[in-house]
């Protein structure tokens, strides 16, 4: 279970998080929604330890992972996996070794196990024949279908999404959707995603958590946020000031 | 009056809070030190990068430079008794002691610096840094240990090389400028040589080496903002070089002559 508990972040004198509580119960899809620059992914990397909150306290697992040391929170990260804006590839790697690191790194696997778990996740993703390739070589959907088939290599029980439908055109963020939930379905790992997407708020997950001004204004199924009254909400959903 | 002092108060502040993060950035190498095994490997491409691809403008820069302090010596002998043979002590001490590691440091922080910076600054603002560290990678050990072990072994080499450059850069413009037998140069080299002089041109391309590598480093590690951010530590990588090379060579010059 990951458990937020009254954590703020400020960046110079700005407040980007102001008290935020929650909780996110194991094998839970929770969208994090709200207006671009909110503090969505500052929330995000606040669950992996990028970073550290200046109040409040971040728990994993009943450990409270922005007191962890760094060798312990390396511990946490082996079973959680981000999946980037934009891919974050590594550029002087090539596919195949961009996978690679994280196996070389995070399992104990044989090199006949490791090539044969990259084509694996390869597949998964529906890619194939990009082993070689460098990521300049491939297109922006591509790129972060990678990024998703580097995370889910390692197998982790937790993983992270950071915008994964940004840039990508409607017939792509469906594909990325469908992904989402193949990854969903056959791991049954906990998934955490901040979007914008409102098909993914509504196909994907089953918790939504809306940040408004630092603070949460809404925690609850997608549902519920369809039906609510609030007028920001309702703004949020539909795209147009109903006033 | 506070309007006047707030800029310079400022940057002295920030003066020594960049100084401390760049000493956490260098201890933290320590920190995954039972596993630097997996991190060495990327030392080689580093060499390579630093080291091999460099030797041409090390070449290059050196041998000018050596050629004109033979000329310049010259032009200063031209008219007192002291005989010409000591051109070839003077280009000699003076690539040994001072030019061939200053000026192949100088250069290297234009071209290393810039690259290292530059190269960790986008990898910083497309969250590279930020995904190797998600994989449970210690991204300074990763991408900065290798650079300065790379920097330790290959700037005394390109120092080496410049010296041996510079000298017979200076030999070939004393004999096609001055008329100077090269016998007479390497006689003149011999006669105030001392091996401590050699070595010491070494310590100082060691030492500004390790300091291009590891202010690059930082500023690349710690870029903020987009482009602008990695144009922005790009440049402050090698004027900080510069700036390091210049106050390095006079302590070392106070410590070790």
């Amino acid at each position: 279970m990951i458990s937020v508990k009254n954590i703020s972040k400020s960046f110079l004198s700005k407040k980007i998080l102001d008290d935020i509580s929650f909780q996110i119960k194991m094998g839970q899809s929770v969208a994090i929604i709200g207006q671009s620059g909110v503090g969505k992914s500052v929330l995000l990397k606040h669950f992996n330890g990028l970073m550290i909150p200046d109040f409040g306290e971040v728990k994993i697992n009943n450990q409270i992972i922005n007191k962890l040391s760094f060798h312990e929170l390396q511990q946490i990260r082996k079973n959680m996996s981000m999946v980037f804006q934009f891919g974050a590839l590594f550029d002087s790697l090539t596919i195949h070794q961009n996978i690679l690191l994280a196996l070389d790194h995070l399992t104990n696997l044989s090199n006949e196990d490791k090539k044969n778990r990259i084509s694996e996740s390869l597949s998964e993703v529906n890619l194939s024949n990009v082993e070689d390739l460098f990521p300049n070589d491939l297109s922006g959907g591509m790129k972060k279908r990678v990024g998703i088939a580097r995370a889910i290599a390692i197998k982790p029980k937790y993983i992270l999404y950071d915008e994964p439908t940004t840039g990508l055109d409607p017939i792509n963020t469906d594909k990325m959707l469908n992904l989402m939930k193949k990854v969903r379905r056959n791991k049954s790992i906990t998934s955490i995603v901040v979007t914008h997407e409102m098909k993914i708020i509504n196909e994907f997950s089953n918790q939504v958590i809306m940040l408004y001004d630092g603070k949460i204004i809404f925690d609850g199924s997608p549902e519920e946020l369809n039906s609510s009254k609030d007028k920001y909400i309702k703004y949020f959903i539909l795209g147009k000031n109903l006033d | 009056m506070y309007k006047i002092l707030k800029y310079p108060i400022n940057r002295i502040i920030s003066l020594f809070e960049n100084f401390g993060r760049y000493v956490l950035l260098i201890s933290n190498i320590f920190r995954s030190y039972n596993s630097w095994g997996l991190y060495i490997n990327n030392a080689i491409d580093q060499m390579i990068l630093i080291g091999t691809k460099s030797i041409p403008i090390v070449i290059l820069t050196s041998f000018f430079t050596g050629m004109v302090s033979s000329v310049q010596a010259g032009y200063q002998m031209e008219s007192s008794l002291t005989p010409k043979w000591i051109i070839g002590s003077l280009v000699g001490e003076t690539m040994l002691l001072e030019l061939a590691p200053v000026i192949t440091s100088l250069v290297l922080a234009g071209k290393i610096g810039a690259t290292i910076a530059a190269e960790l600054g986008t990898m910083r603002v497309t969250e590279q840094i930020d995904a190797l560290e998600s994989l449970s990678l210690d991204p300074i050990a990763y991408l900065v240990l290798p650079r300065m072990l790379a920097a330790l072994v290959m700037f005394p080499v390109l120092t080496i090389i410049a010296n041996i450059f510079g000298i017979s850069g200076g030999i070939i413009a004393a004999m096609t400028s001055l008329d100077l037998d090269p016998y007479l140069f390497l006689k003149g080299l011999k006669t105030w040589f001392k091996p401590w002089d050699a070595w010491y041109g070494i310590i100082k391309g060691l030492s500004f080496g390790l300091a291009i590598t590891s202010i690059s480093c930082y500023f690349g590690y710690y870029t903020k903002g987009g482009a602008a951010g990695v144009g922005k530590s790009t440049t402050s990588s090698v004027v900080s070089s510069c700036i390091a090379i210049m106050i390095l060579d006079y302590v070392l010059a106070s410590l070790l002559l």
